[in-house]
């Protein structure tokens, strides 16, 4: 067979190399010629054009059947362009990415490689990518047929995945705001520590936390590292599991309050209040020696003092600071328009409104559940819709090839 | 604690499962190895399942959980293919593999705390995880059934039916790899606010799927087969780097999915 020309339609692996590499030359200048690409650019009204005008230009080119449409929506480039993007992604992977925070100088500054989804490589390669894969949807969406129905889920589903998120990165805003008991708030702080007034306002009418049991350790004395021989912790628990080693001790748990307050002459008491912090009173016996020692221990907080067992002159018994289970807002959320929504929200579980989420953020860490405020981060992201539909799409097209194989695909 | 009898659990199915690899290699004796590996599976099983009663969580918050899954679902698949499509040899690797895993574990044994902080705590959490760990224990099948065809290439060629096999366990294994990228996705819409946000986990799953993809469409071309089974085992490097290697890169001290 006589070999095929270089730049000689139809253009193949070769030429498909040698063009996605121009890409990446091109980029990198551009990179280093005016900096980062900048997403605001595409902010709203500019996104919607875009995406009009990309799907016009990929619904024409899919009707056309020249060459260049050929080499478009072939395998060579597809192939390419795949390879390009997981380079540029292995880069990002390896080198620590900035985030929008500060400037490296240096090599890796000046070509981007710290903030690579927002370097003109990244946004070239994906563009054409998102080129390629929008003219093949829609070549495949008019003949119709199951092949081409499987082809056209995957492949369309990532066209507005990318799409959707690439447009969409200009009018995200995310934003964090501060609310205090019985207070209503309407300004926030954006990612660049600016107040701005939003059009959601937020009313906190309580906030709650749940702690699990902690565990108790054993830790030295002198430098309040943890003992490690053996058994590293041992787990309290609300009701059961009484008895246990730690090293060279045998604990019983004689006593255990979740929520205690110190009683006075040497006792705790249970009582459920904001500032309660769970207490043991426990029995450890040196099992070498048989001496056995008896006390409280509690983790403490801003309200109750810590408490220790010491057990000789090295080793003393602690308790661990209880790990938050849940913690959750009682909130009413206003818009502008008059909409007024009381509910509780939590991590996991945010507050859908319109084009807004609103999630459980944090609180005061060193207060716990005596914090008097709870935050709440807000997220503004008109495209997720767009997005969304081409995720779901992905998810079918998975299911698809988990149930089929290579059978049909 | 259960994790205190893993050491019994754990020599128990290792044995089991060599036992089963020593019978495919030694003897030839699939129904014996069969047995065996079968037998493995049990034991893990009822640990991996004492585990999650005991803790009273889903035993897959820790590295070395994760490990127990993996080990589970690659011996798992090896008994699979040996049963449906009698390949004892891959059973036998499988098994072998799994043992790896599991001896990861004996040597490395992580603190097994009981407690799941909140961002944890979502009906996301099981189907993540474990659709994720299946996908890996397919792929790594596929990149055994790789390296095989690339040694035996000079003796007796390629071989078809194995080829066959193995692009339809990447399918598969793609398939649930796409799943738990896009459950993991959604997750980190509702616990996160973003769907994405290009923290070093993600990056690697992305690099991860990108390289099956790559396997994939090399594989539509019919002059790519070698080329196309040469990125199979370069896949499974990066999807061992997304799943065990991303803590130790510099990046990761800013990750949110360190455990």
């Amino acid at each position: 067979m006589k070999k095929k020309k270089l730049w000689t339609v139809p253009f193949g692996f070769t030429e498909s190399f040698l063009l996605v590499s121009g890409l990446l030359t091109v980029g990198t200048v551009l990179q280093a010629a005016v900096g980062s690409f900048d997403f605001y650019l595409l902010h709203s009204p500019v996104n919607y054009w875009v995406f009009g005008a990309v799907c016009l230009v990929c619904l024409v080119l899919s009707r056309l059947n020249n060459a260049v449409v050929r080499w478009l929506t072939g395998l060579p480039l597809g192939i390419c362009l795949t390879a390009a993007v997981l380079f540029l992604a292995v880069l990002m992977g390896l080198i620590p990415q900035r985030g929008g925070m500060g400037h490296i100088h240096g090599f890796i500054g000046r070509f981007g490689l710290d903030a690579v989804t927002s370097s003109w490589q990244f946004v070239l390669c994906c563009a054409l990518l998102v080129l390629s894969l929008g003219t093949l949807s829609f070549k495949r969406l008019f003949v119709w047929n199951r092949k081409n129905l499987f082809f056209f889920i995957n492949h369309a589903g990532l066209f507005l995945v990318l799409l959707g998120a690439g447009l969409g990165a200009a009018d995200m805003r995310r934003f964090v705001m501060y609310v205090y008991e019985h207070q209503t708030q309407w300004q926030v702080f954006s990612e660049t520590q600016e107040s701005v007034d939003l059009p959601v306002a937020v009313t906190l009418h309580d906030f709650d936390m749940e702690y699990y049991p902690p565990k108790l350790v054993l830790i030295d004395r002198k430098s309040g590292e943890v003992f490690s021989g053996g058994q590293q912790f041992y787990q309290l628990e609300e009701q059961g599991n009484v008895q246990g080693r730690l090293g060279e001790f045998n604990i019983e748990i004689l006593t255990y309050y979740h929520h205690a307050v110190w009683a006075g002459n040497g006792e705790y008491r249970e009582y459920d209040m904001i500032g309660a912090s769970p207490a043991a009173k426990v029995r450890a016996t040196d099992l070498t020696s048989g001496e056995s020692r008896e006390g409280w221990v509690t983790a403490g907080n801003m309200s109750q003092f810590v408490s220790a067992l010491y057990l000789g002159e090295n080793l003393a018994l602690v308790m661990t600071k209880p790990e938050p289970k849940r913690f959750v807002s009682d909130i009413t959320v206003m818009t502008r328009e008059g909409l007024k929504i009381r509910t509780d929200i939590e991590v996991n579980k945010p507050l859908r409104l319109g084009d807004w989420m609103i999630y459980q953020y944090g609180y005061d860490d060193r207060l716990g559940d005596l914090s008097p405020y709870s935050s709440f981060e807000l997220v503004y992201d008109p495209w997720l819709g767009v997005v969304y539909a081409g995720l779901a799409m992905l998810c079918l097209g998975s299911v698809i090839l988990v149930w089929l194989g290579r059978k049909e695909m | 604690m259960a994790w205190n009898s893993f050491v019994w659990f754990a020599l128990a199915a290792v044995l089991l499962w060599l036992g089963s690899a020593f019978f495919v290699f030694g003897f030839k004796k699939k129904r014996i190895a069969d047995l065996l590996a079968v037998l493995g599976l049990v034991v893990l099983g009822i640990f991996i399942a004492r585990l999650w009663h005991v803790l009273d969580r889903p035993p897959l918050r820790t590295m070395a959980e994760t490990r127990l899954w993996y080990a589970f679902f690659l011996a798992f698949l090896g008994v699979f293919a040996s049963l449906r499509w009698k390949y004892a040899w891959l059973m036998a690797v499988s098994c072998l593999l799994a043992c790896v895993f599991l001896g990861i574990d004996l040597a490395k044994p992580e603190l097994h705390s009981k407690t799941l902080m909140p961002a944890l705590q979502s009906y996301w959490f099981i189907p993540h995880v474990t659709v994720y760990i299946f996908s890996y224990a397919l792929l790594g099948v596929s990149c055994v059934c790789s390296l095989k065809m690339m040694y035996k290439s000079r003796s007796c060629g390629l071989d078809r039916d194995l080829l066959k096999f193995t692009d339809n366990i990447v399918y598969v294994g793609f398939g649930f790899l796409m799943l738990g990228l896009l459950f993991g996705a959604f997750w980190a819409k509702e616990a996160w606010g973003h769907y994405w946000s290009w923290d070093p986990k993600e990056t690697w799953a992305f690099v991860t799927a990108a390289g099956y993809l790559l396997y994939i469409h090399l594989r539509l071309r019919k002059n790519a087969v070698w080329a196309a089974l040469a990125v199979l085992p370069a896949a499974f490097v990066l999807l061992m780097v997304t799943w065990l290697g991303v803590s130790y890169l510099p990046g990761a001290a800013m990750s949110v999915h360190t455990y």
